[in-house]
């Protein structure tokens, strides 16, 4: 079975994003409210040691590697900015501006483009070499949320809607799609083998699409319901917050405002695990690049009512992961 | 079997056919919970999730429910046999012409090692032992009387082979039997001689099994030759019943190709046989036929359990004691001809689940039937063996069946999954007056009769299974939709759906700084209006 510890962090408000290097297995880059970015290596020494932490002037809502050597690193925040950071000096530059908050950025290798999403409706593409953006758009709702795979950038917006870019054709939205879930979308995130991509909805349920139109693969789309207890007759529904796909073997992880974290082969359409409860609310995942570590934030704020809630409970763990523990079962 | 050679290979039989086996892959089994397992395992297991299921209706819906896939066929089956609809679970279920053929095949193999055995053993082949009894009794009787009957049976054979292949079409079997009874001067061991048709038909309802009982058993030439073993211990009889004799020794026998219409459709090979009997007893077969069972007969012929229903019809009551009177029925044709067995006797009552299919069908018989159903019941109790051959399949069918099924149409046809057969099964019994068997009307919608032919005795042999399997398919439904289906009160920890948890932390207090507000009323932000309209 998986080994769960705790990493730990000075980190004083909610985690907003945990992304594992794509070049270091064990270096885990971390966003905050609390204005920080934060390098982590999640296995040093016994409960992991902060390599660095950036001050970025602005509450952080996301942030992810760029590029494939893992020392630079995008983010954006409610200072409506993007930036870039260089991460082995500990400094960064801004990309470019939104209107609003900026809730979303993510990395494409092939295109070499950091993208980023904001409440204002618009998404932006960024050049990190050249440090500027290189094309707006402007989309019919608040972004909240990027997954990027291969040529495609799916892009969730409020009032469920989705569209699909490809990244060769920004002009176009490569189809507009409404969210076959029925409530708010809080996360997408892109299957590994750039077949399709899962989202998340407020209401403890997760979709699997696939970006091929034809019929036969859309027919292969599903949803199911999941972080969910029951309370006596009524079933208490928390907000699937945080997705994350397996590198390797495709089976992702979903994170609930119940704390829980449970682990889908999503070709067997089966739940492989799930986690004894976290202490508060999953707030973000992420795989290492080899698929051996699972981060896992865990920090209250995500549910009505708990938003103001001083949370003392920012918490990081890191699962690790066993060696079939992530493995379809199909695959034997 | 060949292993306890001192064990009567008769008690081989019996036992090799009681044996569970599974009708996907034909795997035999010790009993029927090692079945079961065994097709959870190989056949009722899910793909995706390995989970194994009971039926295969149960893991239809389980793919559909949880994986939102359609089960296309059961895995692991021998060709032919993948159909998820029917409802199997262990022997339950399993169609009346398959498992015939089964018990023709295991026959046929016991029959086959017998005859090995006996080869190597320098005996006289299976069968002619009995033939060695016959012609001593043969040559008891007068050459005269011999000759006698000789031209009057080919006398019979030229006038009554045209009519015979009709008339006895359905009751063929018996009509064979009686045949045998009345060559015979003494016709008491067979009491089913055309001559007494109430005799037949009273002593059948365990009598009319009979004829049918090799068909189940999946021994086409016992039908028939069931009978006359009996009377071919008589001396008298032995004349006319040469070719028989030989039937017994070799199923397939072509003397007995007399009945093709109803072996036929269950027997397939066997079905020249019995045509060539008929032409001999020409006579007997119109009168029978023709007299008793008319309409049912000529309509049904295809199948062959159409036939006993009609003859449970009259002596239900008197059935029940008869099985013990029955010795002819019990003889296995691939076994020495040995009258009485005393696992055997049971079988009639296997006959009986097909026939109230096809009682249903016949018009004039249909209310008959239905107490005939009823007796069936009884007659299984009735029979000490007949737990022993079939007891999943059958016991459960019927117990379950007269009860429950009717009165609860819909269920059949959920149970059904939408095959035909259930629909069949809705239409016989409208049919058949239009309420169930219970008498009470009937909701379904009339659906339209389907022809008759050879395939539906399956569905009405099924018509007791589908009921089971309805009640199969709707325990799985309870068990998956437990928490699935039934939509439960929902509360909803995060409900607002125009802003993201994220939104409404930026516009706290103590990232004012920062700008981010809410709108709760749509003022500021047209999203509002948006979201709204969504």
């Amino acid at each position: 079975m998986s080994n769960n510890f705790e990493v730990e962090a000075t980190i004083s408000d909610a985690i907003s994003s945990v992304n594992y290097s794509p070049a270091a297995t064990t270096h885990l880059l971390v966003s905050s409210w609390d204005q920080t970015l934060r390098l982590i290596n999640t296995h040093a020494g016994t409960s992991g040691r902060e390599l660095l932490q950036i001050d970025s002037q602005a509450p952080l809502l996301d942030a992810c590697f760029t590029g494939s050597d893992g020392k630079f690193a995008a983010a954006g925040g409610l200072d409506q900015t993007v930036k870039y950071f260089d991460l082995d000096r500990g400094s960064f530059s801004t990309l470019g501006s939104h209107e609003s908050a900026v809730k979303s950025v993510c990395y494409n290798s092939e295109v070499d483009a950091i993208m980023s999403g904001s409440w204002d409706r618009s998404l932006h593409l960024h050049d990190p070499r050249a440090a500027s953006t290189t094309s707006k758009h402007t989309l019919p709702h608040k972004i909240f949320s990027l997954s990027t795979i291969a040529n495609k950038l799916v892009v969730a917006m409020a009032s469920r809607s989705i569209h699909i870019y490809d990244l060769r054709n920004m002009a176009e939205p490569f189809q507009r799609r409404e969210s076959s879930l029925k409530f708010m979308t809080r996360t997408v995130r892109c299957m590994p083998n750039g077949e399709g991509y899962a989202s998340s909805s407020i209401e403890g349920r997760v979709a699997v699409e696939f970006f091929d139109p034809s019929k036969e693969s859309q027919s292969r789309k599903y949803a199911f319901k999941c972080h969910r207890q029951p309370e006596g007759d009524i079933d208490v529904v928390y907000p699937v917050n945080a997705l994350a796909f397996h590198p390797t073997y495709g089976t992702f992880a979903s994170g609930g405002g119940d704390g829980v974290v449970a682990l889908w082969d999503g070709v067997a359409k089966r739940r492989l695990r799930q986690y004894q409860k976290y202490p508060a609310s999953i707030a973000a995942m992420g795989f290492s690049s080899d698929g051996k570590y699972l981060a896992i934030a865990s920090c209250n704020g995500f549910e009505d009512g708990k938003e103001s809630v001083p949370s003392p409970d920012n918490k990081l763990f890191v699962r690790e992961m066993g060696d079939n523990e992530a493995k379809p079962k199909s695959m034997g | 079997m060949v292993s306890r050679k001192k064990r009567s290979h008769k008690d081989d039989a019996q036992e090799q056919l009681a044996r569970p086996w599974c009708y996907y892959c034909e795997r035999d089994f010790d009993d029927v919970k090692i079945l079961h397992s065994h097709q959870k395992a190989k056949h009722f297991k899910c793909e995706r999730c390995r989970k194994p299921l009971n039926t295969a209706g149960g893991l239809a819906v389980h793919m559909t429910q949880v994986h939102k896939e359609t089960l296309k066929e059961v895995k692991n089956a021998i060709p032919g046999r993948e159909s998820t609809e029917i409802e199997i679970f262990g022997m339950e279920g399993i169609p009346e012409d398959v498992l015939q053929a089964h018990h023709t095949r295991i026959m046929a193999q016991i029959h086959q090692k017998e005859s090995e055995r006996r080869v190597a053993q320098g005996l006289p082949p299976l069968g002619h032992e009995g033939a060695a009894k016959k012609k001593i009794k043969v040559d008891s009787v007068d050459p005269e009387e011999i000759m006698k009957r000789l031209a009057a049976h080919k006398a019979a054979h030229v006038g009554g082979g045209a009519a015979a292949p009709v008339g006895t079409g359905s009751q063929s079997p018996i009509s064979a039997h009686d045949t045998g009874g009345n060559a015979s001067p003494a016709p008491p061991p067979s009491a089913m001689s055309p001559v007494y048709p109430p005799n037949t038909f009273n002593a059948p309802p365990s009598a009319t099994p009979p004829p049918f009982q090799p068909q189940q058993y999946g021994m086409p030439p016992a039908p028939q030759f069931p009978t006359p073993p009996a009377p071919y211990a008589q001396p008298s009889q032995a004349p006319f019943y040469p070719p028989a004799q030989q039937g017994y020794n070799q199923p397939p026998a072509q003397p007995y190709s007399g009945f093709p219409p109803q072996s036929q459709p269950s027997y397939g090979g066997y079905q020249h046989p019995q045509p060539q009997i008929q032409p001999s007893f020409g006579g007997y077969p119109q009168q029978q036929p023709a007299q008793s069972y008319p309409p049912a007969q000529t309509p049904y012929h295809p199948p062959p359990t159409q036939n006993p229903p009609s003859f449970h019809q009259p002596p239900p009551a008197q059935a029940q004691p008869l099985p013990s009177t029955i010795p002819p029925p019990q003889n296995i044709p691939g076994l020495p001809v040995r009258p009485n067995i005393p696992g055997l006797p049971p079988r009639p009552n296997f006959s009986t689940p097909p026939n109230s299919g096809n009682t249903y069908h016949a018009p004039p018989n249909p209310q008959p039937s239905y107490p005939g159903v009823s007796h069936q019941v009884p007659n299984r109790s009735m029979s000490p063996g007949s737990n022993q051959f079939f007891p999943p399949p059958m016991s459960n069918g019927y117990q379950a069946i007269p009860p429950k099924p009717f009165p609860q149409p819909p269920h059949q046809q959920q149970g059904g999954g939408g095959n035909g057969e259930v629909i069949i099964n809705g239409d016989q019994v409208i049919l058949s007056g239009g309420k169930d068997w219970t008498g009470n009307p009937i909701p379904q919608a009339v659906v339209p009769p389907k022809p008759i032919d050879p395939v539906e005795p399956k569905a009405e042999g099924k018509k007791k299974d589908d009921k089971d399997a309805a009640k199969a398919i709707d325990k799985e439904k309870e068990k998956e939709d437990t928490g699935r289906r039934k939509d439960k009160e929902t509360k909803m920890v995060y409900s607002d759906n125009d802003y993201s948890p994220e939104e409404k932390r930026a516009a706290l207090a103590k990232y004012a700084a920062f700008g981010i507000k809410i709108h709760p009323a749509s003022t500021g932000e047209k999203l509002d209006t948006e979201m709204t309209s969504s």
